[in-house]
């Protein structure tokens, strides 16, 4: 079979600095940095000066890197984050420059390594197809050619002539993956753009990604986090650790590969959440200060979560002295790690609400046997007045990674089959 | 079947296949300025009077401070018009020094996600610049009716002259979008640059106020000769035809496009890495 990509030792370096603040980014640095070495010039006539420069490393992204794509088949790159896999589609798509090796493609390229890639807010959503269209490389007349295709595949005939500002993300998603998936390429690089909009179009745009590679005959490279989109999309797979290939060849073995690699991402243990970024607070009212998770569960040592285990999260909140005495309100929200909401807890709904008395007040949250899928999940914490006023919102701060394994588990749960794990009761009626 | 195109990429290709690439991206180009007109001439209202306004209100301060008060020459012309042949050149200068110097920075979105010869955003935006002067051209037109003012043959000329001012305007607008990758707080200096560029340049009076003797220094600055140029070419050759400014002013732009160029090509390979 004739082979549409193939990469040979590939590689890709990058010069960081250890110290970070010494690698002029402006001009007032790069000037103070440059004057006293002049001077140092200058006096020393002879021109050697000893090297001031910063300590300069040389970090490899990607180390020699070599594999082949078949010409009709879908590889799927996978890896944990930083891994080198985003540096890999960068050269693919020649974003970027290798260092050292070759690679070559034979047919049309094209590649979406976000998803609309240009779009302009003030501009329609007709101007931004035409617009988007040309930086993914179509041509005039063939954004033409298929501008009702496009309309259809993203569903929004009716604002056609709104700006894409006022559209809800969802359309504007379903507007640019509309744009990409009428690309003609030969061969087609994507990195995670699936992991978008609702589930109903994520199904679509896989659909459309399979028979562009089993109807259309066109090569397929993804990156993706998710190993169930992995396993339906591709064939193959090379899974990428620090820059290098660990796995490759069918999609299956290297899934299984890379899931045993992964350590349990759950992080126990005390979380100082004073200087949290990711939150929305207001100056006074309650700050959190700490959380943890952890699980009680007795089958496992090593303080793992397994589904149908006992989850504890607890949390320390600093009330301001002008809230003393009033009455609170606190939520404790879970998300998948693919941004789908699953549950908003509030202390009231279990009959629980503290008037607090104290500037500070720790509390506990038990989740008795849990029963999500296995997957990495992340927890938020509010805090605000009972007329759900915030106070203080600190986002996805506690992440933990249910485990396929327990007691209740009997078979693989993939998670593209459901998120609740639920044991109902079975009866002959 | 035709044999499919078979694409390399290994350390310093991209830099081969250059010129060809960028030909092969010209619809880019072009979707890119359409993008940047649109956006600018959306609210219609704004739009426009953005691009007509700013020269018509710097004119007529021009024209009191230098004019009235100073009581500066202009020749047979109104001072007016003698004002305004020099500003349209400079603010298409100073535009698209301005924006050519922020553009790789502010599309640093497109070029950290999609390949294409980075050349391409510093363009556009000099093309955009050249539109917003084809509006304030107007102004000048309606300047010129206004007065009864008509220009003579020599306006054939002035096209010759605009491609002086967009050769000058390439090399140094190049070389600060190049910097401005790497040193970010350039943009804070650039606004300055184009400040004194305005007071050094003979935008609000005539080169010939400037003595003869300094006239070829003075020409160093190659807005010099452009904006006299423009003043030859509109003014039915009232300011004498600064030749040996024109000369020089050519020279030094084909220098610094040559070397703004080749500043731009070494930078563009590390743009993505370092935005």
């Amino acid at each position: 079979m004739d082979k549409a990509v193939i990469v040979e030792g590939l590689s890709k370096s990058y010069l960081i600095s250890h110290e970070a603040q010494h690698r002029p980014t402006s001009m007032r640095e790069a000037i103070a940095e440059f004057a006293p070495l002049a001077w140092k010039r200058l006096r020393k006539k002879n021109g050697k000066v000893e090297s001031v420069s910063p300590k300069v490393e040389e970090f490899w992204a990607l180390q020699d890197v070599t594999f082949e794509v078949d010409q009709g088949s879908r590889l799927g790159i996978i890896g944990a984050n930083g891994a080198g896999k985003s540096t890999l589609l960068k050269i693919l798509s020649r974003v970027t420059e290798p260092s050292a090796g070759r690679v070559r493609i034979s047919g049309r390229v094209s590649s979406l390594l976000e998803v609309g890639t240009g779009f302009h807010p003030e501009l329609t959503g007709r101007e931004n197809i035409f617009l988007n269209g040309a930086i993914l490389g179509m041509r005039r007349a063939e954004i033409r050619q298929k501008f009702q295709e496009i309309v259809d595949f993203a569903e929004i005939e009716r604002f056609l002539d709104t700006p894409v500002k006022r559209y809800s993300s969802g359309m504007y998603v379903r507007l640019a993956f509309a744009v990409a998936a009428h690309l003609d390429p030969d061969v087609l690089i994507l990195d995670e753009v699936l992991a978008v909009g609702d589930i109903r179009f994520q199904q679509k745009c896989f659909g459309k990604i399979r028979e562009m590679g089993e109807v259309q005959g066109r090569t397929v490279i993804l990156v993706t986090h998710s190993m169930a989109a992995a396993r339906t999309l591709c064939q193959e797979a090379i899974f990428i650790e620090s820059g290098r290939i660990v796995a490759q060849g069918r999609v299956d073995k290297v899934v299984e590969v890379y899931e045993g690699s992964l350590a349990p991402v759950s992080s126990f243990g005390r979380i100082d959440l004073r200087n949290w970024k990711n939150r929305n607070s207001r100056a006074v009212g309650a700050l959190y200060e700490w959380a943890e998770i952890s699980t009680d569960d007795a089958s496992s040592a090593d303080s793992r979560i397994y589904v149908g285990s006992n989850v504890h999260i607890r949390f320390g909140v600093r009330f301001d002295v002008s809230r003393v005495g009033q009455p609170t309100k606190l939520a404790v929200a879970l998300r998948t790690s693919d941004g789908i909401p699953l549950a908003n807890m509030v202390d009231e709904d279990s009959g629980f609400f503290i008037m607090s008395a104290r500037t500070e007040e720790a509390c506990e949250v038990v989740l008795r046997d849990l029963r999500l899928y296995p997957g990495i999940y992340f927890a938020s914490l509010w805090v605000g007045s009972v007329a759900s006023e915030t106070w203080d919102c600190v986002n996805d701060c506690i992440c933990f990674e249910v485990l396929s394994g327990g007691d209740l588990v009997r078979r693989r749960l993939p998670r593209e089959a459901g998120l609740l794990f639920l044991t109902p009761e079975w009866a002959r009626a | 079947m035709s044999e499919p195109p078979l694409l390399v990429i290994e350390p310093g290709r991209a830099q081969k296949d250059y010129w060809r690439d960028l030909w092969r991206h010209r619809e880019l180009l072009y979707f890119l300025v359409w993008r940047d007109v649109l956006v600018r001439y959306k609210q219609t209202t704004i739009g426009v009077a953005w691009a007509v306004l700013r020269p018509l209100v710097t004119m007529v301060i021009f024209t009191l401070v230098f004019g009235k008060l100073a009581r500066l020459p202009s020749g047979h012309a109104p001072y007016a018009i003698m004002v305004f042949a020099g500003l349209l050149p400079w603010q298409l200068f100073s535009a698209a020094f301005a924006d050519m110097g922020g553009s790789i920075v502010g599309n640093s979105g497109l070029i950290s996600k999609v390949y294409f010869p980075r050349l391409v955003v510093p363009t556009s935006v000099l093309i955009v610049a050249l539109v917003d002067f084809l509006f304030a051209s107007l102004i000048l037109i309606g300047l010129m009716l206004w007065y009864g003012y008509i220009p003579d043959w020599r306006v054939a000329t002035l096209p010759l002259f605009i491609l002086l001012g967009v050769g000058a305007v390439i090399g140094p607008g190049l070389w600060v979008a190049s910097l401005m990758v790497k040193y970010r707080d350039f943009r804070y200096v650039l606004p300055f640059i184009v400040q004194v560029g305005m007071y050094i340049s003979p935008v609000g009076f005539s080169s010939s106020v400037i003595p003869e003797r300094y006239r070829l220094l003075y020409s160093i600055n190659p807005m010099v000769g452009v904006i006299d140029g423009f003043r030859w070419a509109l003014l039915r050759g009232d300011v004498g035809l600064n030749a040996s400014g024109i000369a020089l002013s050519a020279i030094l732009s084909g220098v610094l496009l040559i070397l703004g160029l080749r500043f731009f090509r070494r930078s563009e390979r590390t743009f993505v890495d370092l935005i």
